[in-house]
């Protein structure tokens, strides 16, 4: 297991009185890794605010979250950000920067202040960039690109940002784990490198079907390559359904259901989640 | 792709932009209404006291030089922080009130200079200037565990207006002579004679400049948005904080110099990202050092172009650059 949530809750302005109601409210889930889980659920459900808590982004008010067994409030934000990417709704930049530029800024976490990128980084860039299919867009400036190719590129920067190949602490991890296991050391520290999650909020909001597709292929090729471990928050039922393999579904700040999608994605539970009659909901399943 | 960092395309830009900071400074003290020969300048037959040439160059214009020099780099490095800080393309050093705090503070002095010590203007400015950083940040931290920008920039607008209202007060209350001089402050102006203000200023933009260094792959990532700055493990909370102070400290060091000098914090940023593209690393030292060349420039132009009339050096930046911006702007689209 990868991540795993326990009796979540949350609550803007906590600690105020009146006590603000909770907007996470006794989640608990589980995240295994190399799976995609979704979570499911209609607007103000509490998806984002979720997300943000289990990418470390939000202290819980009470439960805990933790990451292949450490509590994520335990470790530093850099190590966070070694193990967990995030990929934001959109992404709007103040200047143009390139592609190239963004991409390497997910390398932020592995240069001291004043280093400059070396090979390993743009080694790395290089492949986040052939993973996403991006690589023909390094040297456009990012305002300039349509929001699916706006899309995958934050995701090539998510993944720069989680591969560990090149940055000092993983040389000097790798280092022991060949010491340690002589035998299998080039699998042990591939299979640590799959050790990331990266987390999408609503990954397909705002693209037309075309793109929507392109991002749903692209989650489904990373997952089966480089069994990339993938959370994300959609409100998209036949999105949900072809790309993940586990959905959450959450209702007022409360897990509904889960199981997989063929268990979760029933007419009779959608139909209670968006609170609209099953017989609509039966042909959006089709 | 190239096996190198994409900065490394611009660095030639930046000694490009630092090449031109030097030799502003060390060409513009031999240009002025009166000609000064470089061999009586560096005489050592002609005692000091008795060398005119020397005196004009070292008493008079290499002050004024290096001011320039300080006051234009100063200005577009905090110009590019600010709005790398607030993400907002139309931030300058003066969006948050700092140049007002800093000219209410001049203007008091001006008025009510008699009750004042000497050299009151420029400590009544940073005074001024001051007070304006710590009501903004008081204002923009009061609600959120972080800066938040949009708070920044309102309590900025609303500080700028509010000064701008005590500062009208206070001239209303002046006499015409008063009046005259805190008009002159209020344009920019460079007017300065030996090195003492430079001095006073230095400590705090120097500061302010090791910040900036720091700052350069932070305010990248700032760029992205709060929430994806920190998902990528910087603290962006320590990150605007150390933008806002140090930016604060630059503008008002610069101001405490020059009054406020318009023009150059947001057109020199945005002139050097047209050249090296949006990354900090780049924008930062070559706006720095086009900044500095750029006042440099403009302040030979206003003491020379109505001479013996030397014109507010903020009337020539926007003059000047105004127009060129505008058509390298209509070029690259």
């Amino acid at each position: 297991m990868l991540l795993d949530a326990v009796d979540l809750e949350f609550a803007y302005h906590a600690g105020r009185r009146p006590a603000p109601p909770l907007v996470v409210d006794g989640v608990s889930l589980h995240v295994d890794a190399g799976s995609i889980v979704g979570i499911l659920g209609p607007n103000g459900s509490g998806k984002t605010t979720l997300l943000k808590l289990l990418s470390g982004a939000l202290r819980p008010t009470a439960g805990r979250v933790l990451f292949d067994g450490r509590d994520l409030t335990s470790m530093s934000r850099r190590t966070l950000s070694d193990h967990v990417a995030v990929v934001p709704q959109e992404t709007h930049l103040a200047f143009d920067y390139t592609v190239l530029e963004i991409v390497l800024m997910g390398r932020y976490s592995k240069l001291g202040a004043f280093e400059i990128e070396g090979p390993d980084d743009l080694a790395s860039a290089e492949r986040a960039l052939d993973a996403t299919g991006s690589r023909y867009l390094a040297d456009r400036a990012f305002p300039t690109l349509s929001g699916g190719e706006k899309q995958r590129v934050i995701i090539a920067s998510a993944l720069a940002q989680l591969d560990a190949r090149g940055s000092p602490s993983e040389a000097a991890r790798e280092a022991s784990v060949s010491r340690r296991m002589a035998s299998e050391p080039s699998r042990e520290a591939s299979d640590q490198r799959r050790m990331g999650l990266l987390v999408l909020d609503e990954p397909t909001a705002s693209l037309d079907l075309k793109y929507q597709l392109e991002v749903a292929a692209l989650l489904t090729r990373l997952n089966r390559a480089q069994k990339m471990t993938v959370l994300l928050s959609t409100h998209d039922l036949r999105f949900a359904a072809s790309v993940c393999q586990h959905v959450v579904l959450l209702s007022r700040g409360r897990v509904l259901a889960h199981g997989t999608p063929a268990e979760t994605l029933t007419p009779a539970l959608v139909s209670t989640l968006y609170d609209i009659e099953a017989g609509i909901v039966a042909p959006l399943l089709a | 792709m190239t096996a190198r960092s994409p900065l490394t395309r611009g660095i030639p830009v930046v000694l490009l932009c630092f090449a031109l900071m030097v030799a502003a400074i060390v060409f513009a003290p031999f240009i002025g209404s009166t000609d000064i020969s470089f061999g009586a300048v560096f005489s050592r037959r002609i005692p000091f006291a008795d060398n005119i040439d020397a005196q004009i160059f070292f008493l008079a214009r290499l002050p004024r030089a290096l001011a320039a020099a300080l006051v234009g780099g100063t200005l577009a490095a905090a110009g590019a922080v600010f709005q790398g800080l607030l993400r907002n393309p139309l931030a300058e050093p003066y969006t948050l009130g700092i140049s007002a705090g800093a000219s209410l503070g001049a203007m008091v002095a001006i008025t009510f200079g008699a009750m004042l010590p000497t050299g009151g203007v420029a400590t009544a400015g940073l005074a001024g200037a001051g007070l304006a950083v710590l009501v903004v940040y008081a204002l923009a931290n009061a609600r959120h565990r972080g800066l938040s920008t949009t708070v920044l920039l309102l309590s900025g607008v609303t500080l700028n207006a509010f000064f701008w209202a005590l500062i009208l007060l206070v001239q209303y209350s002046s006499d015409f002579a008063e009046t005259y001089r805190a008009l002159r402050w209020l344009m920019g102006d460079l007017d300065v004679v030996g090195y003492s203000s430079i001095v006073t200023a230095l400590p705090l933009i120097v500061i302010a400049f090791v910040a900036f260094a720091w700052l350069a792959r932070p305010l990248n990532l700032l760029s992205l948005g709060a929430e994806a700055a920190g998902a990528r493990g910087l603290n962006v909370a320590r990150a605007q904080r150390v933008a806002f102070f140090s930016g604060s400290i630059a503008t008002a060091g610069a101001v405490s110099i020059g009054g406020p000098i318009g023009f150059v914090g947001i057109i020199v940023p945005h002139l050097i990202r047209l050249v090296v593209g949006a990354d900090h690393r780049l924008v930062l030292p070559a706006s720095a050092c086009f900044g500095a060349a750029f006042l440099v420039a403009c302040d030979v132009v206003a003491r020379t172009v109505a001479a013996p009339l030397d014109l507010p050096v903020g009337i020539i930046t926007a003059l000047a650059g105004g127009p060129f911006f505008l058509w390298l702007l209509l070029r690259r689209r």
